[in-house]
C-alpha cells in the first residue's frame, strides 16, 4: 500500500468510525430536555384533538 | 372518508419499542442491507476511490442525517404509519402514505428473492457447488435464466422457490408477533450476529495474500474525480439509498418510539453506524478482491464484476474457490448477506403491517396474513421462476430510481408546505432531543434535498424514456418497469378511498387519557391510542 492510501484509510476510519463513537457518547452524555418535551407533546396532542374534531 | 369514534372503553395501546436500544438496533438493521455489502465498495472505487470519502461525508451530513431527522420527526410527532402520519398533516397526504406503503410492498417481494439466493449460496459454499464456472452456474444451473430480450417464463425454479417459501414463512412469523416481540427481538439477535460474522470475514480477508493491493486500489484517491458532478451525485445516491429514508420505513419505526426519545442523537448514531458498516464492507470486499487479483496475477483495476449481485454471486464464489478454508469464508459471507437482508426486509414488512393495522384496526397476525399471502404468491410467481432475475432487475431499477426518489421528494415538499411545516418539526425535534437541529436544516430539507433528488429523478426519467432499460424486450420493461409504478399509484388511490376502520380517540377521550397519565413515561403512547369501532359495542 502507498503511504497516501494508508493515510486516506486512517482518515476515513477516524472520521466515520470516530463519528459513530462520538455520536454514541453524545447520546449517553448529553441530557435530554425534560420540560420542553411536554410542551411539544401537548402541541402535538392539541393538533390531533383539533383534527379529530 | 372517516368517522370519529368517541369511546373511553378498552383503549388499545399502540405497541412501542422496549427502549432506545431496541429502536436503534432496528433502525441500524434496516439501514444495513445488501447495498452496504455489494453496492458501496464498487461505487466508492469507481468514483474516485479514497477521494470519494469527501462527497460521501458531505452527503451523509448534508442529506442523509437531515432526511433521517425529517423521517424521525414525522413518525414521532404524528405517531402512526405513513398514511396516518401524512393524513394528519394534510387530508390528501394519505395518498402519499399509501404510495410509500406500496413502494415498500413491491421492494419486499423481490428483496426476499435475493435473500433466498443468499441462503442457497451459504449451503453451496460448503462444497463450492458452482465449480469452476461461477458465472455460468449462477445464471444457468442455479437460476436457469431465460433470455430477457426474447422470452419470458413462468416455469418455477425449485432451487429458488423452496428457500424463498421458507424465508417468507419465517419473516411473516416474526412480523405477526408484533413490533416489540417480533421485529425488535429479531433485530436484537440478528444485528450483533451480522456484525460478528462480518468482522470475522473481514479479518480473514485482511490476512490473505494480495489484500494490501486491494486496499491500495480502494483507498488511493483520484482527486480529479471530485470535479465531476456525477461523482457527487453518486455519493448522494449511495447515502440516500443506503439509509432507507424517504419511503416510510423510518417514519414507521419512529412512530413506535416512546415520547421521551432522543431523536436527533439516535439518528446520528444510526447514520454513522450505517456508514461505518459500509467502510468495513469496503475493506473486506477489496481485501478479498486484492487476493483474487494476486492469485490471477493481474492488477485489481483489471478485475470485473465489482458491484451488485455479480459481485456477491459470481466474483465472491470465485474468491471462495481460490482460498484455503474457502468453505467457512463462503458461509460467513453469505450468512452475513442473508442477515443484512432479513433485518432490512423486516423493516419493509413493518411499514405494510403498520399501515394495515392503523387503517383497519386489525392485529399484527391478521395484517401479516392479509399482505403476507399475496406477497408470498407474487414473490414466488415472479422471482421463483426462470424469468426471476430479469423481472427483479427491471423492477428494482424502476421502483428504486423513480418510486423511492419520487416518494422522498414528495415527503420533503409536503413537510415544507403542510402544517406544522419544517419549523414546527424542527421545534419538535429540539424539544425532545439533546443534539439541537440548526435552522439551516429547514433550507437543506426544503430546498437542497428536493433539488438534488429532483435532478436524480429527472436524469433517470430522461435516460429510461430515451434509451429504455438494458437489452430487455420493450414489452417486459413496460410491464415490469412502468407497469409496476402504475400498480403502486393505482393501489395507493384505492387504499386512500377505503374508509378508516380505526380512528384516533375523540377530543374528550384524549383529555381524559392525558389527564390520567400525564407525567408517566408512556403518556404519548396513550395519546395515540386508537380505538377500534368495535370496542364501543
Amino acid at each position: 500500500m502507498t503511504s497516501l492510501a494508508v493515510f486516506i484509510m486512517i482518515v476515513t476510519i477516524l472520521l466515520v468510525w470516530g463519528g459513530l463513537v462520538a455520536s454514541v457518547v453524545l447520546l449517553q452524555v448529553l441530557p435530554s430536555p425534560q420540560e420542553e418535551d411536554n410542551v411539544s407533546l401537548m402541541d402535538s396532542t392539541e393538533e390531533r384533538v383539533a383534527d379529530t374534531n | 372518508m372517516s368517522k370519529t369514534v368517541d369511546s373511553t372503553s378498552r383503549p388499545k395501546k399502540r405497541d412501542t419499542w422496549t427502549g432506545q436500544t431496541g429502536f436503534l438496533l432496528a433502525a441500524v438493521g434496516s439501514a444495513i442491507g445488501l447495498g452496504n455489502i455489494w453496492r458501496f465498495p464498487g461505487v466508492a472505487y469507481s468514483n474516485g476511490g479514497g477521494a470519494f470519502l469527501i462527497p460521501y461525508l458531505v452527503a451523509l451530513v448534508g442529506v442523509g442525517i437531515p432526511i433521517l431527522w425529517l423521517d424521525y420527526s414525522l413518525g414521532h410527532k404524528f405517531r402512526g404509519s405513513p398514511p396516518w402520519t401524512y393524513r394528519r398533516m394534510k387530508a390528501s397526504g394519505e395518498f402519499l402514505g399509501w404510495y410509500q406503503v406500496f413502494v415498500c410492498f413491491v421492494i419486499l417481494v423481490y428483496y426476499g428473492a435475493v435473500i433466498a439466493w443468499g441462503m442457497q449460496y451459504a449451503v453451496f459454499s460448503v462444497n463450492q457447488a458452482w465449480g469452476d464456472e461461477p458465472a455460468g452456474f449462477f445464471t444457468g444451473e442455479f437460476l436457469q435464466v431465460v433470455d430477457g430480450s426474447t422470452s419470458f417464463s413462468w416455469e418455477p425454479v425449485a432451487a429458488v422457490a423452496i428457500p424463498l417459501t421458507l424465508m417468507w414463512l419465517f419473516v411473516l412469523l416474526v412480523v405477526a408477533r408484533g413490533l416489540s416481540k417480533g421485529v425488535e427481538i429479531a433485530n436484537r439477535i440478528f444485528l450483533p450476529l451480522l456484525v460478528t460474522l462480518f468482522l470475522i470475514m473481514v479479518v480473514r480477508s485482511l490476512f490473505l495474500p494480495g489484500a494490501a493491493e486491494g486496499l491500495n486500489a480502494f483507498f488511493t484517491p483520484n482527486w480529479e474525480a471530485l470535479g465531476k458532478p456525477q461523482v457527487w451525485l453518486a455519493a448522494f445516491a449511495q447515502i440516500f439509498y443506503s439509509l432507507s429514508v424517504g419511503f416510510g420505513i423510518m417514519v414507521t419505526y419512529a412512530s413506535y418510539l416512546k415520547p421521551k426519545s432522543n431523536l436527533t442523537g439516535t439518528a446520528l448514531v444510526a447514520g454513522f453506524a450505517n456508514s461505518s458498516f459500509e467502510i468495513l464492507a469496503g475493506i473486506g470486499v477489496f481485501a478479498a478482491l486484492g487476493f483474487m487479483a494476486f492469485t490471477q496475477g493481474i492488477p485489481v483495476a483489471d478485475l470485473e464484476g465489482l458491484s451488485g449481485p455479480i459481485l456477491s454471486f459470481v466474483t465472491f464464489p470465485q474468491i471462495i474457490s481460490m482460498m484455503p478454508g474457502g468453505a467457512l469464508f463462503g458461509v460467513l459471507f453469505f450468512s452475513s448477506l442473508v442477515l443484512a437482508g432479513i433485518t432490512s426486509l423486516l423493516s419493509l414488512l413493518q411499514v405494510v403491517s403498520s399501515a394495515l393495522q392503523d387503517k383497519f384496526g386489525i392485529s399484527p397476525v391478521k395484517a401479516a396474513l392479509l399482505f403476507g399471502i399475496p406477497a408470498t404468491v407474487i414473490s414466488l410467481a415472479l422471482f421463483g421462476t426462470k424469468s426471476g432475475l430479469n423481472n427483479l432487475d427491471i423492477i428494482d431499477k424502476f421502483i428504486n430510481e423513480i418510486g423511492v426518489v419520487g416518494s422522498a421528494i414528495a415527503v420533503t415538499v409536503l413537510a415544507a408546505l403542510a402544517r406544522p411545516r419544517l419549523k414546527g418539526l424542527r421545534r419538535h425535534l429540539n424539544a425532545v432531543s439533546s443534539v439541537k437541529v440548526p435552522k439551516v436544516w429547514d433550507f437543506l430539507v426544503g430546498v437542497v434535498i428536493p433539488l438534488v433528488l429532483g435532478f436524480m429523478l429527472f436524469s433517470t426519467l430522461v435516460t429510461l424514456i430515451n434509451d429504455g432499460y438494458g437489452d430487455y424486450k420493450l414489452s417486459y420493461v413496460v410491464i415490469f418497469g412502468w407497469g409496476v409504478l402504475a400498480f403502486v399509484l393505482i393501489m395507493a388511490c384505492v387504499f386512500t378511498f377505503i374508509p378508516w376502520r380505526s380512528q384516533a380517540v375523540s377530543a374528550q377521550t384524549m383529555s381524559e387519557v392525558l389527564g390520567g397519565s400525564r407525567g408517566e413515561e408512556d403518556t404519548n403512547a396513550s395519546i395515540t391510542t386508537r380505538v377500534e369501532e368495535g370496542s364501543q359495542e
